[in-house]
């Protein structure tokens, strides 16, 4: 059975200027022990998502459909009191802001030992051990000592560490990574990836990693669900979205995605031998794409489907009607060269989706073209 | 936030300096927002805030109010009202009597304290018009048969004059401050806004009443003077710090910079921008300093060391209502009606301050919504 | 930490020295006062004043005379033995001009205890009684609770503080005598009085701590408590009363100071022998020397409650003090 499942969640705020349809059919699976990477731009609902799945939305956030499973059962019809056993236990989240997520007037132990103490009684020698023993695995060092520390006294890296062991004390089955790493410099971003990966696979829990970085993705995540809009478009497994995307948004996320994330495109691609050729770094556009056009706001969403004013393959019917999110058993070109067809069973909210794979496959070698089309496709607007 | 005697200076406000700091991140945006306030929106920004204001239902109501019964009070002597110091011993303690059962008498004697000659024209006209008719005792009267009505109307003139007196003289001296500090800052900014915060923690109720007591030693005259320039002259604080960090946030905001390089000279620039960035927070503080004002007043007047019989007040009336009351006999509305008019008129101000600055203080529309 | 007291008692020398000189300029230059010549007071208490002020001395002596807190000796520089120590600082601040044979500090000395008991009554019920009310309006912000004590709040901080203690009092001792009128004698006496001084400051606290509360609320650390499976109750109370309670306790130093202010007309209305009494007395009647001394004895305390209450409030605050680590 499917670990986690959400299906065609809509959200909307209701606001004094009338509602803001915020999310419109978010949709994905998640299966234990695998990680699953939600991308889109910021803007787009990723974090609203992860809070609906912990049931800690805003007020005035209304959720108009959609179902969230967790092991078949739906989340959004618990109590409170059945919520308050769900959260922690068998979701926890890492928040995109470790600074703020931490209350600065508690110290570290203090809060770690909330997660536990919420759940089941212990003594408080054993939830000391407990903690400090969560700390050290999330590599902090002299962990006993930092228990008594103030979130204020730690580095970025360490409260975002500290988040991470809180989210952890309670053997949660799905973890939720917003951002992660948004907030850390680097050298950490690879640490804290890694972190979550090592600890993924020892408790085997599945991972929700929100994130708008594909680099992140590639290193990190099997499956992709990508998201425009408040809006799924695209449903993935890492390696078939980095060859074929189905979508023109996922397109344009590839092709703008830095050197540094196309690198470890390449190495995604380069573990399947049976590839052709692919771009290598160096082929890579010196100029850094950005998609043309901006991403809508939730109060001015186009008709139609939502990417139609910056996507280069619209046609009439895209400004009417909207693509749903649906299986569509398509021939993907996978080699250009060689011809080759395969013919998968992909998940993206596209009604020109063969074109798009057609261009996705050609631009590998030949990005131009595409770019070109691109930047024609926004001419009359700009 | 205005309005108890807990507000009374002698306190720092430590709780707003905290809510301001918190809201830091926004200075920036609150420097933009002056100066496109100032500079970008064209057409007259007044009727846009008008138009906010009325959109406020209670500040709009509480500015209709405190309008309408400035009028009354303004114009008391030409109500057919009876003398508010009238002492008619045979009528003590007269419960209120409703309106229909005596609408009024014809008993009018004209008996004040030395009235100015406004107030003079003011009664004589009173005289042509309705002779000796006066209203009927709708609020009873108090222990020396005085018309209640009557004496808090008069008593509002006082809470009236005090409360502009010290609010004009709180203007002068705290804008002023304020200016100076924030245009030349450095050194001279911070020297001021230390003396400011060393004086605002003064208990200054006390001081205050301590100056009265040895300044206002001989006539209650000199004593009534005396007692407007120091309350005006200790409400000058919180408004020359606010003027203060406008005034330093809108010569950081690049347009006065772009300003001095084109060539304008300081002082005009200083003029020109100055008025209307400065103009809104200053209203909000005048309609935050009013209520305070007022109930040191009172305060005082409650004390006995305020405005002296036969003149009233609202304090004085207060006073009169507690000493009133005893177990053989508790003449409620004495104590009542005063508490209510001033509740009622702090209230009034109070909502009005609260709209004006939601309208008025960029700072405050950065806030979110409680 | 220490930087701050030290600020804090900076600012106490110099508003105590500037309140000493010009009040001493003030009760030389005006007339009537304790060194005017023809001020007509009764024998006695002119013989006091000779003696206490040194008439016959040059101005500068006589202040520093009377700031103490040496004695200055007739012809030395500073007294000699019992007599060693008076003038203000040393709590010397002359005998009264109208209670004959009393010393104000005799006055203080008797008075201070029942004015602080009041005002220790008042800040102990309403600031608890307000952070309670203020959590729980947070709590049920929106419904009819959060209604009523909004209506109560708002009445509190609109009506001045002797409404308050007169309408108490014609309801609570006349109309419905539960409580005796005056006095200061039992616990019975005190709760009338207590309640008038406190109430201000009750409905002041609660309305900072449920804005603070509510505003914590919003914030991402109650989010996250709410993500770790804890009830409404620990997250409100544990968490976002933790931090909504730092203003509150900086609010305690102008609390005090209010209640100081307060207290003058509670103890006016009940008739308490307390501080407050006698200072608004002798306001009225003109006796310098009391009210100075009541005034720098509240200016010494304002000011060290004031600091006391900043210096709580940081030391509660673990950001504050800078052990940042690098
Ligand atoms: N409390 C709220 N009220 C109204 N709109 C909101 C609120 N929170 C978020 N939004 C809107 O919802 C959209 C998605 O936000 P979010 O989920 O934070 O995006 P992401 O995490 O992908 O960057 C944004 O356009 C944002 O403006
Ligand atoms: S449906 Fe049309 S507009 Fe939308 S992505 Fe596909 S081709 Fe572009
Ligand atoms: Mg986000």
């Amino acid at each position: 059975m499917t670990l986690l499942e959400v299906r065609n969640l809509r959200l909307r705020f209701d606001t004094k200027d009338g509602p803001l349809q915020v999310l419109d059919e978010i949709s994905f699976k998640l299966e234990a022990g695998e990680t699953l990477a939600m991308v889109g731009e910021s803007g787009s609902g990723k974090s609203l998502t992860a809070l609906t799945l912990m049931g800690l939305l805003p007020p005035g956030a209304i959720i108009e459909t959609g179902e969230v499973l967790l092991e078949g059962r739906n989340l959004l019809t618990l109590s409170a009191r059945q919520w308050r056993s769900v959260r922690g236990r068998e979701l926890a989240m890492v928040y995109q802001d470790a600074n703020s997520a931490l209350h600065p007037l508690l110290t570290v132990g203090e809060q770690l030992a909330e997660a536990i103490l919420a759940h089941r009684k212990e003594s408080p020698s054993e939830v000391r051990k407990a903690c400090a023993s969560a700390l050290g695995e999330v590599g902090i060092s002299a962990p006993e000592a930092r228990l008594d520390a103030y979130p204020h006294e730690l580095s970025g890296g360490m409260r975002q560490r500290v988040v991470i062991a809180m989210a952890l004390l309670a053997r949660p089955k799905v973890l939720i990574a917003d951002e992660p790493t948004t907030a850390v410099d680097v050298t950490m971003q690879a640490q804290i990836l890694e972190l979550l990966e090592h600890l993924r696979a020892k408790y085997s829990m599945a991972v929700l990693l929100v994130t708008h970085d594909l680099g992140v993705v590639a290193r990190a995540a099997q499956k992709v669900a990508v998201v425009y809009a408040g809006r799924t478009v695209e449903l993935a497994t890492t390696k078939e979205l980095f060859q074929t995307p189905l979508h023109p948004y996922s397109v344009g996320l590839l092709r703008s995605a830095p050197s540094e994330a196309a690198q470890s495109m390449a190495s995604v691609l380069a573990a399947s031998p049976s590839q052709g050729p692919t771009q290598s770094p160096s082929q890579a556009p010196a100029r850094l794409f950005s998609i043309p056009g901006m991403a809508p706001s939730p109060a001015r969403m186009p008709v139609g489907c939502a990417f139609h004013p910056r996507c280069p393959f619209e046609v009439a019917r895209c400004s009417r009607e909207r693509p749903e999110l649906k299986a569509w058993r398509v021939e993907v070109p996978s080699n250009m060269h060689t011809g080759l067809v395969t013919a998968t069973s992909r998940r993206a909210a596209c009604f020109e989706q063969e074109r798009v794979a057609a261009a996705a496959v050609a631009s590998r070698t030949g990005w131009h073209e595409l770019e070109q089309l691109w930047l024609a496709k926004m001419e009359p607007r700009t | 936030m205005t309005g108890s005697a807990l507000d009374l200076p002698g306190g720092r406000r430590t709780p707003a300096t905290a809510a301001r700091s918190r809201w830091k991140l926004t200075e920036r945006e609150f420097e933009l927002r002056q100066s496109a306030a100032a500079t970008v929106s064209g057409e007259n920004p007044w009727r846009a805030r008008l138009v906010q204001l009325r959109r406020r239902r209670t500040a709009w109501w509480s500015l209709w109010l405190l309008g309408l019964s400035s009028l009354v009070c303004l114009f008391a002597p030409l109500l057919p009202l009876p003398s508010p110091a009238l002492i008619e011993l045979r009528a003590p303690l007269l419960a209120p009597i409703a309106p229909w059962r005596v609408f009024g008498t014809f008993d009018f004697q004209p008996e004040y304290w030395p009235l100015g000659w406004l107030d003079r024209q003011l009664l004589e006209l009173r005289q042509f018009l309705f002779g000796t008719w006066q209203s009927g005792p709708w609020l009873g009267t108090d222990s020396k048969g005085r018309d209640l009505l009557a004496r808090i109307v008069f008593g509002g003139r006082t809470s009236l004059a005090v409360a502009l007196a010290g609010a004009a003289t709180s203007l002068v001296i705290g804008v002023s401050y304020g200016v100076i500090a924030g245009w030349f800052g450095g050194r001279i900014d911070r020297w001021m806004m230390r003396a400011v915060d060393v004086l605002q923690s003064l208990p200054f109720v006390f001081l205050v009443i301590f100056l009265l007591t040895v300044l206002g030693a001989r006539s209650s005259s000199a004593r009534e003077s005396i007692f407007f320039v120091v309350i005006g002259a200790v409400w000058w604080l919180s408004m020359a710090r606010v003027v203060r960090g406008t005034v330093r946030g809108m010569r950081s905001a690049a347009f006065l910079e772009c300003a001095q390089v084109l060539g304008a000279s300081q002082a005009s620039s200083l003029v020109r921008h100055l008025v209307p960035n400065v103009l809104p927070i200053v209203i909000v503080y005048l309609t935050l300093t009013i209520p305070s004002v007022m109930l040191f007043e009172s305060f005082l007047s409650f004390l006995g060391l305020g405005v002296s019989p036969p003149r009233v007040s609202w304090g004085l009336l207060a006073l009169e209502g507690a000493q009133a009351i005893n177990p053989l006999a508790i003449p409620w509305w004495l104590v009542l009606f005063p508490a209510l008019v001033m509740g009622l008129t702090l209230l009034a101000l109070t909502m009005l301050g609260d709209g004006l600055r939601d309208v008025l203080d960029p700072r405050s529309q950065a806030r979110p919504a409680p | 930490m220490i930087r701050a007291a030290l600020r804090h008692l900076a600012g106490l020398v110099i508003s105590v020295v500037i309140v000493l000189a010009v009040s001493f300029a003030l009760m030389h230059a005006v007339p009537g006062g304790p060194f005017d010549a023809e001020r007509g007071l009764h024998p006695e208490i002119e013989a006091n004043l000779a003696r206490a002020y040194h008439l016959d001395w040059p101005v500068w002596k006589q202040f520093l005379q009377y700031i103490g807190p040496f004695n200055l000796g007739p012809d030395g520089w500073l007294g000699t033995g019992a007599d060693r120590f008076g003038g203000v600082l040393a709590l010397d601040f002359g005998p009264s001009l109208r209670h004959r044979d009393y010393d104000v500090a005799d006055i203080l000395a008797a008075s201070l205890p029942v004015s602080f008991q009041l005002g220790a009554l008042a800040l102990a019920w309403s600031v608890p009684l307000g952070i309670l009310l203020g959590t729980l309006a947070a709590a049920r912000a929106g419904t009819w609770l959060d209604a009523l004590l909004r209506v109560l709040t708002t009445t509190g901080i609109v009506l001045p503080g002797f409404v308050i203690a007169s309408l108490s009092l014609l309801v609570f001792a006349f109309a419905w005598p539960l409580f005796p009128v005056a006095g200061w004698s039992s616990l019975r006496h005190m709760v009338l009085p207590a309640f008038a001084l406190g109430a201000p400051c009750a409905t002041y606290v609660a309305r900072l701590t449920r804005s603070g509360v509510l505003e914590n609320l919003q914030l991402d650390f109650v989010r996250t408590a709410k993500g770790k499976g804890l009830g409404r109750g620990a997250v409100i109370w544990r968490h976002a009363l933790r931090s909504a309670l730092l203003p509150v306790v900086a609010y305690l130093g102008p609390a005090s100071a209010a209640i100081l202010t307060g207290s003058l007309v509670v103890e006016k209305i009940f008739f308490l022998p307390g501080a407050g009494t006698h200072f608004v007395n002798s306001a009225l009647n003109r006796d310098y020397t009391l009210a100075l001394g009541v005034t720098l004895v509240y200016t010494v305390l304002v000011f060290c409650l004031n600091a006391l209450a900043d210096l709580l409030a940081s030391f509660l605050d673990p950001r504050v003090g800078g052990r940042q680590e690098s």
